[in-house]
């Protein structure tokens, strides 16, 4: 299977026509990472993202000298898409290959270049669900913490918050989502 | 909208929201998809848990956005200023509206259906390019904000990148502020020097009529 039968199967594409995406791949060809690379460093500069075509990579935070595993995206899953839209963000996590990868690379360039192109269109769409969802789910959390910590209403009128508890609570929540 | 007013809301909008390949004329053509409405002071633009059906470009006035707390009693959390997009969550997964946003003073907004919406969404055109790209920059921007104070708050990740802050006690209002962030109804302050208020001659009349 060629890249833009790879790419064609992905979810995200599934109403693209072929020549979009052959158009895709001609503006920017996959590339292959080697399992261990690291293909992002924490705290640096964004300036791209990825979008895994085949392969598995892994996400990790280190934080108060301990790394911990926030997350994996596998074959139609992005990762590092806030450079695309964040000028200047840096890498809140490294991420690294988990199994051999091969990835198209976005940029703004990209987007600036290909700005007709119906698989970019679909990979906008794409995007914007999968990060209103992010949004959410980090909201839920947040509201569960919370409710955990406070079970009852009439609590939070007359006790104040228990410092520690929320913050063991929300550290664990907040561990569990990537 | 006259043409020279649209330009301008355009240039703000670019500043609040910036995204690759950003173009006046998408912007101008996508205030010119929606109609414009205009709210008088304590006018109610849109209210908590009602089901969306349009979302809108505040571009004159403020709005003043509450929501129930946890325990249920309304808190005005936010004022937002033109320029700003809001609703757009809504739009984007159905949701309920998730704040009650109300007008202080005279307020103009640009309201964007969801019919107009979703025909533009996943077209390929300057419009539905502008329309998505900006939506995007606009939750990129809550999510960063909302989990970097999060993580401020909870000496998490960003904290250790970016140790602008301590651990501190973590109120309800901290948790009304970033829930507000990441649902877009606390929204980044531009510099702006090219405000749209010269436009408002009057301000017993509001901003300028179209033309």
């Amino acid at each position: 299977m060629n890249d833009v039968d790879k790419i064609s199967s992905l979810y995200v594409f599934r109403s693209t026509p072929r020549a979009d995406i052959e158009a895709l791949c001609a503006l920017a060809p996959p590339q292959d990472f080697a399992a261990g690379a690291v293909v992002f460093h924490q705290g640096d500069v964004a300036d791209r993202a990825l979008l895994v075509v085949e392969g598995r990579l892994e996400a990790t935070v280190e934080a108060g000298g301990r790394v911990r595993r926030v997350g994996e995206v596998g074959p139609g899953e992005v990762v590092g898409e806030q450079a695309l839209f964040h000028m200047g963000a840096r890498r809140s996590a490294t991420v690294s290959v988990l199994q051999p990868a091969r990835c198209l690379l976005v940029d703004r360039a990209l987007l600036e270049r290909g700005a007709d192109n119906l698989a970019l269109v679909a990979l906008e769409t794409y995007l914007l669900g999968s990060m209103a969802r992010r949004i959410r789910s980090t909201n839920r959390t947040l509201m569960q913490a919370w409710k955990e910590t406070h079970p009852k209403p009439t609590v939070l009128e007359t006790h104040a918050p228990t410092t520690n508890s929320l913050l063991q609570n929300l550290r664990r929540l907040f561990q569990g989502q990537s | 909208m006259l043409p020279e007013e649209s330009r301008i809301q355009a240039l703000r909008l670019i500043k609040q929201y910036p995204y690759p390949g950003a173009s006046v004329e998408g912007i101008v053509q996508l205030l010119d998809a929606g109609y414009r409405m205009e709210f008088s002071n304590g006018q109610t633009i849109c209210s908590e848990g009602e089901p969306a059906s349009c979302m809108y470009v505040l571009t004159y006035g403020k709005v003043a956005v509450s929501k129930r707390d946890f325990s249920t009693i309304e808190r005005r959390v936010t004022v937002m200023h033109s320029p700003s997009i809001f609703g757009h969550m809504a739009m984007v997964d159905g949701s309920p509206r998730s704040a009650t946003c109300v007008a202080e003073g005279i307020v103009t907004v640009i309201v964007i259906d969801r019919e107009t919406y979703q025909h533009l969404i996943s077209e390929p055109t300057p419009v539905g390019r502008t329309l998505r790209r900006m939506l995007l920059s606009s939750l990129t921007d809550q999510l960063s904000r909302g989990n970097k104070r999060l993580r401020e708050l909870t000496g998490g990740a960003d904290a250790a990148v970016d140790p602008v802050a301590p651990e501190k006690e973590i109120t309800e209002e901290d948790l009304s502020e970033i829930s507000s962030e990441l649902e877009g109804w606390r929204q980044r302050q531009i510099e702006d020097e090219d405000s749209t208020e010269h436009y408002s001659v009057n301000d017993a009349d509001g901003p300028v009529e179209d033309r």
